[in-house]
Order: structure tokens, then sequence, then C-alpha cells
């Protein structure tokens, strides 16, 4: 049920991502640029797509993961000057560490999350940097760090904590009312997320 | 994909990430191009209508936050508007008393050896009956009875009244006003008086003089009250009888007295009183 769910979400996610964050994000740039002026004249925003992905992967088996990665990344590339996989791929290494590291703890902490956010979010902005590079595009790193890449980040950790809440609530959801639900629990308990 | 009982997690990365590679591949080949197209289309659709959305909340906020700064830019400008309102009038006025002026000096520089003093219209007669005007010239400024007061359209009338700062003018369409005149083509004396109509009218002219419809009258000079060829009018109509001595002329005046503003006083211009040769001679 969970691999189903990815499209419409990740479809409604990358629309939002494409319309209305930068909108939200030079709003709140707006408001907020005056105490934070890292924020000002930026161009970073919120990676849903890539926020949901790796939430969905934490609590999920690994090919349910796979499955939203590579829905995820697709559409990331649509978007995108950057060939369709290429996200993809990234979004699969993403989350098969999250997945991984999941399975060792008996927890997840704040702490834990948030590392694996800022982790995932520096991966995939090196990743795209030299997907770009390859391409024959090249930016000043230094300027594309200040604008692009630190506001991201910033912007990543703040939204990763109600993404993942928003995430697991609906796996909750989905579990009480699969018919299998007792058999899903066993595999992910397998997975090691219990 | 199994591994002792466990699914082969790296294995599974692999073949995934191939998937991802053959697709980089098609992608960069073009191959995926109408794919992209298709898929594309209803998010592209999705992401207009959520972007219209955003743009009408953010149009809305923004208009919101802004509201304050645009009430006081509003009251700002308010201000500014009335003040180059005001501004405008001044100047309008500054504008019209120099085109004013500039006329009264082409008039003056056309007759030589007259004095002018120039003055404001501050008033006209509350009676209603008398048609007069005051001036702020008065005997301050050498304002005396009986001194003829022009525009560069015509004559206006003469002092009748003097105070300190201020003169009473007697209109020429005054009733009791009389002005020695004459038609400047065919030079034929008259007298011009004015109406309760406020029109002129031009008598004493000889039955044998001709008068034509737009001739210009001119002051005579004869009986002293005014100097010689100063315009009061023109003929509009000629009224002939022949079991009268006289005849007689509907004339208009130039200056529209209703918006008389700005005057000149002729102060170089002494009437003479020709009073004097009325009494009789003693022994």
């Amino acid at each position: 049920m969970g691999r189903y769910l990815s499209l419409p979400i990740l479809v409604i996610a990358t629309a939002l991502s494409a319309s209305i964050l930068p909108q939200l994000v030079s709003f709140g740039v707006g408001l907020f640029g005056n105490v934070s002026p890292i924020l000002n004249n930026t161009r970073g925003q919120l990676n849903l797509v890539m926020l949901l992905v790796l939430a969905w992967s934490i609590r999920s088996d690994l090919a349910s993961g796979f499955i939203w990665a590579l829905v995820g990344g697709i559409l990331l590339d649509l978007y995108s000057a950057i060939p369709i996989g290429a996200s993809s791929a990234a979004l699969m290494i993403i989350v098969y560490a999250a997945n991984g590291a999941a399975r060792q703890l008996y927890r997840m902490r704040i702490v834990t999350l948030l590392a694996m956010t800022l982790l995932a979010t520096l991966f995939l902005q090196v990743y795209t940097y030299c997907a770009l590079l390859l391409l024959g595009l090249s930016y000043d790193i230094p300027m594309v760090i200040r604008l692009v890449y630190l506001p991201t980040l910033l912007y990543n950790l703040a939204g990763a904590l109600p993404i993942y809440a928003i995430v697991r609530l609906m796996q909750r959801r989905i579990r009480a009312n699969s018919p299998s639900a007792s058999t899903n629990l066993s595999l992910e308990s397998d997975a090691g997320t219990a | 994909m199994r591994l002792n009982g466990r699914p082969n997690r790296f294995a599974l990365l692999m073949m995934m990430l191939s998937v991802c590679g053959l697709l980089v591949l098609l992608a960069l080949a073009g191959v995926l191009s109408p794919v992209e197209a298709v898929v594309a289309a209803p998010l592209n659709s999705l992401s207009g209508a959520l972007n219209r959305v955003s743009l009408s909340f953010n149009q809305a906020v923004d208009e919101l936050n802004n509201l304050g700064q645009l009430r006081e830019r509003i009251s700002e400008l308010e201000e500014q508007l009335a003040r180059g309102q005001i501004e405008l009038l001044q100047l309008r006025e500054a504008a019209s008393d120099y085109d004013r002026l500039v006329s009264l000096l082409s008039y003056t520089s056309t007759l030589e050896n007259q004095e002018f003093l120039s003055a404001d219209v501050i008033g006209v007669d509350q009676t209603g009956i008398v048609r007069s005007v005051i001036i702020n010239r008065g005997t301050r400024d050498g304002v005396a009875v009986g001194m003829p007061v022009t525009t560069d359209l015509g004559l206006v009338g003469r002092i009748s009244g003097v105070s300190a700062n201020a003169s009473q003018v007697q209109l020429i369409t005054d009733e009791n006003s009389a002005v020695s005149s004459r038609l400047q083509e065919t030079r034929a004396d008259g007298s011009i008086v004015g109406q309760a109509s406020g029109v002129l009218r031009l008598t004493f002219v000889d039955l044998d003089a001709e008068i034509r419809q737009g001739d210009l009258v001119i002051t005579s000079g004869l009986g002293g009250n005014f100097p010689p060829d100063i315009v009061v009018g023109q003929v509009t109509s000629v009224r002939q009888f022949e079991f009268e001595l006289f005849q007689e002329a509907q004339v208009r005046s130039l200056i529209d007295f209703q918006t008389l503003e700005l005057v000149l006083v002729i102060t170089s211009f002494q009437p003479i009183d020709l009073t004097v040769f009325d009494q009789p001679e003693e022994n």
C-alpha cells in the first residue's frame, strides 16, 4: 500500500516544491530576513521530496524505500537540468544508508534524524553539483554554497521533524488498515525499526 | 536476492542503481523525452494551479503587510497633493497676473508722456445701483479724484472718491458717467453715457455724421476730464431719427467689468476744472 502511495504523495510534494514552497520561502525570508541575514537574497528551499523519501525509508522496508526514491527522483528530475534517473540514484543511496542506519537503532532520536537529514542533504547537494559538472555546467562554488546549499540545509533541518512526524503517522494508519498488518509488522520489525 | 534467508540489500541497491543508470542513459539519448512530456503534463498543471493560488495568497499577504505603510503613504501623498494644488493655484494666479501686467505694460509703452499706477480691484460697490469699483491705491500713492482709470482694453472710468489707501472708480457704464468721445474714423464728436443695462450709449452725435457698426469710439479730450485717444468701445448699432437733433449709437466696451482685476490709474493727467469759466466776472 505504502509503495503505491508514493506516487500521489510525491507528485503533490513536487508540485508544492515547484509552486508554493518558493513563495513561502520568499515570504519567510521577507518576514525573518532581518533576524537571519544568511537568508537574505538566497535561492535555497526546502527539499520536500528528499525529506519525504528519507522519512519513509527510515520506517519502511528497503524495497518500499527504493520505490519512493525512484519515483521521487524521477519527479525531481522532471523539474531539474539533470537527466531523469540521476536523482533517483542519489536518493536510493540515501535510502540505503538511512534504512541501514535505522536498522541499528532501537529508537529514532531527534538528533539522529537531524544528523541523517544533514548528511542526506549534503550528499544530495554534492551529487547534484557533480552531475551538473558532468553535464558541462559549472557554478561558483562559494556562491552556490552561500546562496543555495546553506539555506537549503537550514530549511531541511527545520522541516525534517514535522515531515518525519507526518510520514510516521501515515505509516501507522496504513499498517492499521492493512489486512496483512501482522505480516508487515513482522517484516518491518525485521528491518529493525520497531 | 536473498542471502541466508534475508534480502541481499546491497544487491537490491545495485539492481536499482542499474535501473537508474539505464534511465539516465535513455534520458541522455533523448529516448525518454516523449515519456517525460506525458508525465510532466499533469504535474505541470498541478504546479500551475498551486502556483496561482500561492501567488494570490502572497499578494494578499503582501497587501496586508503593506496596509499600514500604504495608509501612511496615502496620507503623505494627499498632503503633498494639497500642497501642490495650493502651489499650482498660486502659480496660476501669478501667471495670470503676469499676463495682465505684460498686457498693461505693452499698453503703457504705447502711450508716451503718461504716467501710470497699477492697482488691484479689491471690491465693487455694494449698493448694486452705482457702477463702481474699489481699488487698492489712494492718496498715499498719489491718486486724486478725477484721474482716469484704464486697462489695455480701454477706458474703465475715473476716480470718484479717494482715501489714504483706496479709491473708488466710477465706471463708464454708470448712469451718471459721461465721457466726451469721438468716432475714430469719422472724428464725429459725441458723449458716452452709461445705462442701467450696463450698455454704453453714444449720444449728441450730429445727424450729419456717419456712424458705422464696428467703428471704434475713443475719448476726445473735450471737457478736460479724460485724456484724448483712449479706446472706449465699439459701435454695435446705430439709431437715427429725423425728428431728433442728434443721433445715437449703442457702444460695447471691450472690457468685461464683471471680471475686472487690474487697472491702471493715469496719474500724470490732471482733470481741468472748467467751471471757473462759468463763474460771472466780478465788477
